[in-house]
């Protein structure tokens, strides 16, 4: 019970999505033995996606240029190189941060190589305020990458756990995100102001992320039925 | 044990499990027991399309055998039933009785009336009844046994017909059959993997999701938030009011004919989406398409402000508007953007699609 103690905020954090590799890959060889820890880490679990599928609230738009207002006059925030609402997309990027650490905390006991960390946009490691410095579409894009790659294995893979014609479903609707997301990203590095190629890469990374998100539902309930064998399809090892 | 069976068990048991999370990937809390019995691949309970109300289909040399039972449970007003299902169709109706009544069927195929008789026996329906919720589970053998019987193209499903007095909350779940409703006034939500999702005249519908089927909703009057979404099928809800309604597709399209909610969200990649109905006072209507068309009528004498935009599709509006911005508002034109008012502008639609052509017309 002591030994279990210090696991409590890794749990925490494995939860929050911004446990480090290398604590988690302790802590999800702790959980392996551990019926009380993993318990505890389960029933979390629930806690968090339920927080995550309230509603939000969004504050007015003064209230936001109050806040930038006031970080800036601390120095904490840097220029925003571009005039896009920031905001949305680093909501995204969170949330492909929390897709993707979920994920690799998926994989990372079955795997022989950790899983990457994954990269929050939450502050920049300086101390300097919590507002994204870089691009927000770049952000945003950068934790996708991430996550696709853990996860693009899977649904190009899922006709070898799912009925085929699921898995068809599942990898056509992917390439239907894809080919959006295309379409929308080349109009922003043209013209990053403009707003239906933004709404449409917004909401078609949402989408994204929500798709990837039952993605890894089902490679979480695959853990437990056959670990090795889902890490294998998630790795991309031999069919 | 060579690598080849091992390989071939592994999957098979994933894809057993697999197929029973993905109704958990749908937000469902339905554990499945851990099989204690051995798979059989004979009873895979595949991916069936069915409409609602068909049965197994029959095939050339083979038969089938059916077994019906029925079970009445006690369920207050504020109690639950659960049921998931893997292979066959849940038909839920209101009665006016204080007791639940769940009619079971279970039918296999196979090539002889005695292999059928046997798959019949591997598939078993568990009812677990806890105070107040009555869980109704389908357990498909799993393990090493079944495939020493291996032998292809033979089925089990299970239909569920079930009367639930009114009050009681019904979750229902389903991978490979459709789920249908009719009068269920308490709360009711229904999630299937690749069976379509019907409702009609429901009275507090929560959710309605298929992955690839599609979810048709009628007459049903909602008091509370609902969800209703696809990946690949169409959605079409016709007659519906509702407080608060977000609807998403990836490749489907979405369709709302005769729709009053005065919170509308909706979102499509590929799809089309169509809403007809009257815009409420305050009502605020997000209608969003990469590739796919929108098209509004609205009904009655509507007052709203409109922000409609394209970027390589064609923006029009049969009301003539107020105040107008890049569009200007002129009835008629064909434009990339159109803002402004008509009426008291007391509703808000906000329309927007990358290449899809957006249409506002008068109903």
């Amino acid at each position: 019970m002591k030994a279990c103690e210090r696991y409590l905020n890794a749990i925490n954090e494995l939860v929050d999505g911004t446990l480090g590799p290398l604590r988690r890959t302790e802590l999800e060889l702790h959980l392996e033995g551990c019926e009380g820890c993993s318990a505890l880490a389960a029933e979390l679990q629930p806690i968090r996606d339920t927080a995550r599928s309230l509603d939000t609230m969004p504050a007015p738009p003064r209230a936001w240029a109050a806040i930038e207002a006031r970080l800036r006059a601390e120095g904490r925030v840097a220029a925003r190189p571009l005039g896009i609402r920031a905001r949305p997309y680093a909501a995204l990027a969170l949330a492909a941060a929390l897709v993707l650490a979920v994920g690799a905390s998926l994989f990372v006991v079955t795997s022989r190589n950790p899983a990457p960390a994954p990269v929050t946009t939450v502050g920049d490691g300086n101390g300097n305020g919590n507002a994204e410095p870089v691009h927000p579409v770049q952000s945003v894009e950068s934790e996708m990458a991430l996550t696709e790659k853990h996860f693009q294995n899977v649904v190009e893979r899922a006709d070898q756990v799912l009925d085929p014609a699921t898995a068809a479903v599942l990898q056509k609707n992917l390439l239907v995100m894809n080919q959006a997301l295309e379409e929308s990203r080349k109009v922003l590095e043209a013209d990053p102001q403009n707003l239906p190629a933004r709404q449409s890469f917004y909401e078609t990374l949402r989408q994204k992320i929500e798709f990837l998100q039952t993605t890894i539902a089902l490679m979480n309930q695959m853990r437990q039925g056959d670990a090795a064998g889902a890490a294998e399809i998630v790795e991309g090892g031999k069919s | 044990m060579s690598e080849r069976p091992a390989r071939q068990m592994r999957t098979h048991t994933m894809r057993t499990t697999l197929t029973l999370t993905l109704l958990a990937a749908l937000a469902l809390p339905a554990p499945v027991r851990a099989g204690t019995a051995d798979a059989d691949p004979r009873v895979h309970p595949g991916l069936l399309h069915y409409t609602t109300g068909e049965s197994l289909p029959e095939q050339r040399g083979q038969v089938t055998q059916t077994d019906r039972t029925s079970r009445t449970v006690r369920l207050q007003t504020d109690g639950e039933l659960d049921v998931a299902n893997i292979s066959g169709d849940i038909i839920v109706q209101q009665g006016s009785g204080a007791d639940a009544t769940i009619e079971i069927t279970r039918t296999a195929r196979a090539a002889s009336d005695a292999d059928a008789q046997e798959l019949l026996q591997l598939v078993q329906v568990e009812i677990t009844e806890r105070p107040n919720r009555v869980e109704v589970r389908a357990h498909y053998p799993r393990g090493e046994g079944g495939r020493r019987q291996n032998r292809r193209n033979s089925e089990v499903e299970v239909q569920y017909n079930i009367t639930v007095p009114a009050g009681v909350r019904v979750r229902a779940h389903s991978i490979a059959g459709s789920i249908s409703a009719k009068g269920v006034t308490s709360e009711f939500s229904a999630e299937s993997v690749s069976g379509n999702v019907i409702v009609e005249k429901a009275g507090r519908l929560r959710s309605a999701k298929s992955i690839s089927g599609n979810v048709q909703i009628t007459e049903t009057s909602i008091d509370g938030p609902f969800q209703v979404s696809s990946v690949s099928g169409n959605l079409v809800l016709r007659g519906i009011e509702a407080q608060q309604l977000d609807a998403g597709a990836i490749s489907g399209d979405i369709i709302l004919d005769g729709v009053t909610c005065p919170r509308l969200k909706v979102q499509t990649v590929s799809g089309d989406v169509r809403f007809n109905g009257p815009l409420p006072r305050s009502g605020r209507y997000e209608l969003n398409s990469h590739s796919g068309d929108i098209s509004v009528g609205v009904a009655g004498n509507p007052g709203f402000q409109i922000e409609a935009t394209s970027f390589s599709g064609s923006v029009h509006s049969d009301f003539p508007l107020e105040k107008g911005g890049a569009g200007d508002g002129r009835p008629g034109g064909r434009q990339r953007t159109v803002r402004g008012v008509y009426g008291d502008g007391s509703a808000f639609l906000n329309l927007t699609t990358f290449s899809g052509d957006i249409t506002v017309s008068k109903r």
